[in-house]
């Protein structure tokens, strides 16, 4: 069969009509994007079923190797609200949404937060701060509060339904502060070696120093001097166990771990999947890893 | 020097490292005589797909890799003689065809946690004993059947056409050797990774070509030379503290280009 030009140009149309309506089911919500899985499981939890929330990174993806699929800009397109993590984080989404969405709402998380200023040479984007603060659950408070006030502004009529679910979910984040507190008070060590610098929130939290971190920056093979001082610092503090996380290959950890004779644990920062796919069951997936280790 | 050798990291990564360097000092011989660096280049991209395909269908990555190299190497060679086009072109189809494989199945497998940067730029560090066994066995084996063909392979090398009319197999040598070849550089991935395969496969040739005098002399100094960058390159990471991978690789520029230097003057 030969298909005429005429005929070609008329799939194509109708191949990007097809794209384009592909997505209108839920045309009443607030439509938002947020850019990791903790904030989308924030924005669940506030939004409850008024709210339709996209999550721009899927789970077991590294921001540092993120590429978005034409679906995920037809999604974005459509949003009203962009929650993100700010601080750097997230040089990987912000020229997304500004392509996709023109009138969109960016709740920036990060404001007023007290941001840690990385002492080592790591950098997520720009600037020099540690973007990785919702680890603590009392900045994830504050958090929850941002987005229930970008909802509300969004849509006044409902806003009594989000402050109740947002009040509601708070009270859920203070339980697991101070069962992570109490957790970590029975731990015999303070003192742990991570793979990524993302735990520095958590610790300053809890009152535990993170005494090594295998891979400095993303991407950023370690190198042999580094990984000697690494496993002097296990050796030190007759740690057990190296953490790894679960965005990336464990093969330097575990390295590590055989030469220490111990074991390799997988950290999550980001969740989104599994047990973890709440940010509740994130933290204590990691709570109950870092127990096993320290405990 | 000796806090170096105390660290357990640099014995393992020397000792593979020295194995993949003779065996690359004896095929980059070959690569550079026979002006196949693109090919090398080409293939060591290509394996990245290799990679992905054994990630995604839950086998060993590496092996994986070795199988799809072949697979590609011989595909460059089929269709740059059946589809009357260069051999470079067929190398630029394959290679960004596998790359593009290996980036979709990541995309598809939604767990990023692949070592990508590991293969991209090499982890010597991070090897493990299996890994140096497998080293040693795959350097010897491809080491012992270069050396057992060695005459016909020189042959062809230096006279195609000569070689077949005296009665070599050309065709079976030369899949042979892109076996060989697909070979040493999914080992050497391990090493320096996928984007710095070519300084293993090209440079000690290259340098050794400036001194031989004969095949079995450049074989000899083209060891040498790759020897002595990754070694040298080692220590060079350790003292300075720098990635091991980019270490070797800059170590081996130094010795091509004080080699060239020095002929020029001799």
């Amino acid at each position: 069969m030969k298909l005429s030009r005429n005929k070609i140009f008329f799939l194509g149309l109708c191949f990007v009509f097809f794209l384009s309506h592909a997505s209108s089911a839920s045309d009443t919500k607030l439509k938002v994007v947020a850019s990791i899985a903790p904030l989308a499981d924030f924005a669940r939890q506030v939004g409850g079923d008024k709210v339709v929330v996209t999550l721009l990174l899927p789970p077991g993806a590294s921001p540092h190797t993120y590429e978005p699929t034409p679906r995920t800009m037809q999604e974005i397109s459509q949003a009203k609200i962009f929650i993100k993590i700010g601080a750097g984080l997230e040089f990987w989404a912000d020229k997304l949404v500004a392509a996709a969405a023109k009138d969109v709402v960016t709740v920036d998380c990060s404001r007023g937060v007290a941001l840690i200023h990385a002492l080592d040479h790591e950098k997520h984007g720009a600037g020099n701060v540690d973007p990785h603060y919702w680890l603590d659950p009392v900045i994830a408070i504050g958090m929850v509060k941002k987005i229930e006030e970008a909802y509300a502004k969004a849509d006044p009529a409902d806003s009594s339904y989000f402050a109740q679910r947002a009040s509601s979910y708070i009270a859920v984040l203070t339980a697991l502060d101070k069962q992570i507190a109490e957790t970590v008070k029975t731990f015999r060590t303070r003192e742990y070696v991570t793979f990524h610098p993302a735990w520095n929130y958590f610790s300053r939290r809890y009152g535990l120093t993170v005494a090594g971190v295998i891979e400095e920056g993303p991407g950023k093979e370690p190198t042999a001097r580094h990984i000697d001082r690494i496993l002097r610092e296990i050796r030190r503090l007759k740690i057990r166990v190296v953490f790894a996380e679960t965005q990336f290959s464990p093969r330097m950890a575990e390295a590590i771990a055989r030469e220490a004779g111990g074991r390799v644990l997988m950290l999550d920062p980001i969740g989104g999947q599994k047990e973890r796919a709440s940010y509740i069951g994130m933290m204590r997936y990691n709570l109950a890893l870092m127990k096993k280790a320290m405990g | 020097m000796p806090e170096a050798l105390a660290s357990p990291f640099m014995q393992k990564a020397l000792m593979a490292g020295v194995l993949v360097s003779l065996l690359t000092g004896l095929i980059s011989t070959f690569v550079v005589l026979r002006k196949m660096s693109f090919v090398g280049a080409g293939i060591s991209h290509a394996a990245f797909g290799g990679v992905a395909i054994g990630f995604y269908a839950g086998f060993n990555p590496l092996l994986a890799a070795v199988v799809y190299a072949v697979i590609v190497a011989i595909g460059i060679e089929t269709t740059a003689k059946r589809g009357r086009i260069s051999e470079d072109v067929s190398i630029g189809i394959f290679y960004s065809i596998s790359m593009a494989i290996g980036i979709a199945l990541v995309s598809l497998s939604q767990s990023y946690n692949i070592d990508l940067f590991g293969y991209l730029f090499g982890n010597i560090l991070a090897i493990t004993h299996d890994e140096i066994i497998l080293t040693l066995i795959t350097s010897a084996v491809v080491i012992a059947i270069i050396l057992f063909f060695l005459k016909e392979l020189f042959l062809i090398t230096y006279n195609e056409e000569l070689a077949r009319v005296s009665g070599i197999r050309v065709n079976l040598l030369n899949i042979l050797f892109l076996v060989a070849l697909s070979v040493s550089i999914v080992v050497s991935i391990r090493i320096v990774g996928i984007i710095m395969v070519s300084a293993l496969l090209v440079v000690p040739g290259a340098t050794a070509r400036l001194f031989a005098k004969g095949l079995r002399s450049m074989i000899a100094i083209s060891c040498a030379a790759g020897l002595v960058s990754v070694v040298a390159g080692l220590f060079f990471s350790y003292q300075y503290d720098i990635a091991p991978g980019a270490g070797i690789v800059l170590t081996s520029a130094v010795i091509f280009f004080t080699s060239l230097v020095l002929k020029k003057r001799g």
